[in-house]
């Protein structure tokens, strides 16, 4: 732990650009899990709201519209269906719009048809699963038509895992810049100090003992760098997430901060990025002084 | 087993590359003994020297060290073999950067001494060699002959078997070569093992030791042949 601190304040530069380096990438990486994590969340809670409008065919009867609301009931992706006469969505209709009572006065007659109201269960909400759903109660008797008005969550879904894919080939890159990052200040020190570890050598330390206070430096480095990241994303959270109260999701959505659990698993694996950039260099020095 | 050699050189050969440093070393060197290898510069002393501890091995021949056969030694054992050896190097080999205690201490650290050890052994060490007041300086500080009283306090700190001195007086005036071998010769009669290589002809005549020459990197006379 000496010679650790001693080499740690004789090269506090280097050091100092090191740490900021990882916290950087952390931050980066960290960021993106935050946004996984929290679009994840809110295309959950958008799920949990997709209904969807089955209408039917003119003069059904009661009989028959009973059967398929029947038939309805049994989908196995179905949570709740109800029932909206042409009347009803008529009375829906003029509430929704009360600016425009003129338009419906010269209806001559109700233009709407009569419709089911289903409640999608969440885990079919998908643009597979709304499709397979949708095509399924086209083809039952007495359905003119089906239409689910979330196709724009379906593309926003798209949209976020093509985002969240992208995060994480990114997070991936800057963690292998971390670990090349702090590789490149190990390797830096231990050719500053050549003679230092060849006399080390010489008189009877062991590699262990030579290279414990690197590996130390490479994990402090790692470490504090993923502290310093995730602080600055938990800094730059508490501003989004105070902008966020004055948007219109405000209601349905409050966006979270990265769990322990997560944080915990940032922390290991900038660690783990310190402790392996070490290991590479030390590797690759020791590999060339024995060819020397 | 205590009248076996402490060194043992058979038939031992080291080129570099295609020129010959050392050539077919027969050398027999005796518990608590004090040897002079002699020679002109480029006559193979410090070779001799740096198989003994590998700082470069041999490229023929086998070479037995308290023991231990540096032509079969694992590469996690060398640190064992050096600790065995106290080595006094001809440029000092001293960190610059670090000040004399650690340069000392570096060897009872690397041993895994306790550290309330350490500094009883480096601060006892440093008061015999005459440096108890340099402890905080940089080697860079320090004249020749401190640098080389700093070299003989981290050599003998770790209570090793065997002393190797390369041209210990080298670049030293009198006063300083006199005191340099006064500490060698107490570690001697301690028990010690002591090697020194040296062209010093006049330091060599007034030791009264077994001398082993060498000239053209074969030896020239005091060989004892296994």
């Amino acid at each position: 732990m000496r010679r650790t601190w001693l080499d740690l304040r004789s090269h506090k530069f280097l050091n100092l650009i090191t740490v900021v380096t990882v916290a950087l990438s952390m931050l980066i990486v960290s960021a993106f899990l935050l946004f996984a994590a929290n679009t994840g969340e809110l295309l959950d809670s958008w799920r949990r709201g997709v209904r969807m409008m089955v209408y039917l065919q003119d003069g059904l009867g009661d009989a028959r519209r009973h059967d398929l609301q029947q038939a309805l009931s049994k989908l196995p992706d179905i949570s709740e269906v109800r029932y909206i006469s042409k009347k009803a969505a008529l009375r829906q209709l003029r509430r929704a719009l009360p600016g425009q009572a003129s338009i419906f006065a010269t209806l001559r007659e109700n233009p709407l048809p009569d419709a089911f109201e289903l409640r999608v269960a969440v885990a079919a909400a998908s643009r597979r699963g709304l499709h397979k759903i949708a095509g399924t109660i086209r083809s039952m008797a007495g359905v003119s038509d089906v239409e689910y008005g979330q196709q724009w969550l379906v593309r926003f879904a798209d949209v976020t895992r093509l985002l969240r894919m992208i995060g994480y080939t990114m997070g991936a890159l800057f963690l292998a810049a971390g670990i090349f990052i702090v590789a490149n200040t190990v390797r830096l020190l231990l050719y500053s100090r050549r003679d230092e570890i060849e006399i080390m050598r010489l008189v009877g330390a062991t590699d262990r003992f030579i290279h414990m206070p690197f590996y130390l430096q490479g994990v402090f480095q790692g470490a504090l760098g993923g502290a310093v990241g995730v602080t600055a994303l938990y800094l730059a959270y508490l501003y989004v997430a105070g902008g966020f109260q004055h948007t219109g999701l405000a209601g349905a959505f409050t966006p979270r901060f990265l769990s322990p659990t997560e944080i915990g698993v940032l922390l290991m694996g900038s660690t783990l990025a310190g402790w392996l950039g070490c290991f590479l260099s030390l590797k690759q020095f020791s590999r060339l002084q024995e060819t020397a | 087993m205590a009248d076996d050699p402490i060194i043992r050189l058979f038939h031992v050969h080291k080129h570099y590359g295609s020129k010959t440093a050392l050539a077919d070393i027969r050398l027999d060197i005796a518990r608590g003994e004090f040897v002079f290898v002699t020679g002109p510069s480029g006559a193979g002393k410090s070779t001799l020297l740096k198989l003994l501890y590998l700082g470069t091995p041999a490229s023929a021949g086998q070479i037995l060290v308290d023991g231990m056969n540096l032509t079969r030694i694992a590469r996690k054992r060398i640190p064992r073999l050096r600790r065995r050896f106290g080595i006094i190097f001809q440029d000092y080999k001293l960190i610059a950067s670090r000040s004399v205690f650690y340069n000392v201490a570096l060897v009872l650290e690397a041993a895994g001494e306790r550290p309330a050890m350490i500094g009883k052994k480096v601060r006892h060490m440093l008061r015999s060699v005459g440096l108890e007041k340099k402890a905080d300086a940089l080697p860079p500080s320090l004249s020749g002959g401190e640098q080389q009283k700093v070299a003989v306090a981290r050599a003998m700190v770790g209570g090793p078997k065997i002393i190797l001195a390369d041209e210990p007086t080298g670049s030293l005036d009198a006063d300083s070569a006199g005191i340099i071998i006064g500490l060698l010769e107490d570690f001697h009669t301690r028990g010690g093992t002591v090697i020194v290589a040296t062209h010093d002809r006049e330091l060599v005549r007034r030791g009264r030791r077994r001398v082993v020459a060498l000239r053209d990197g074969r030896l020239a006379d005091g060989t004892v042949s296994p």
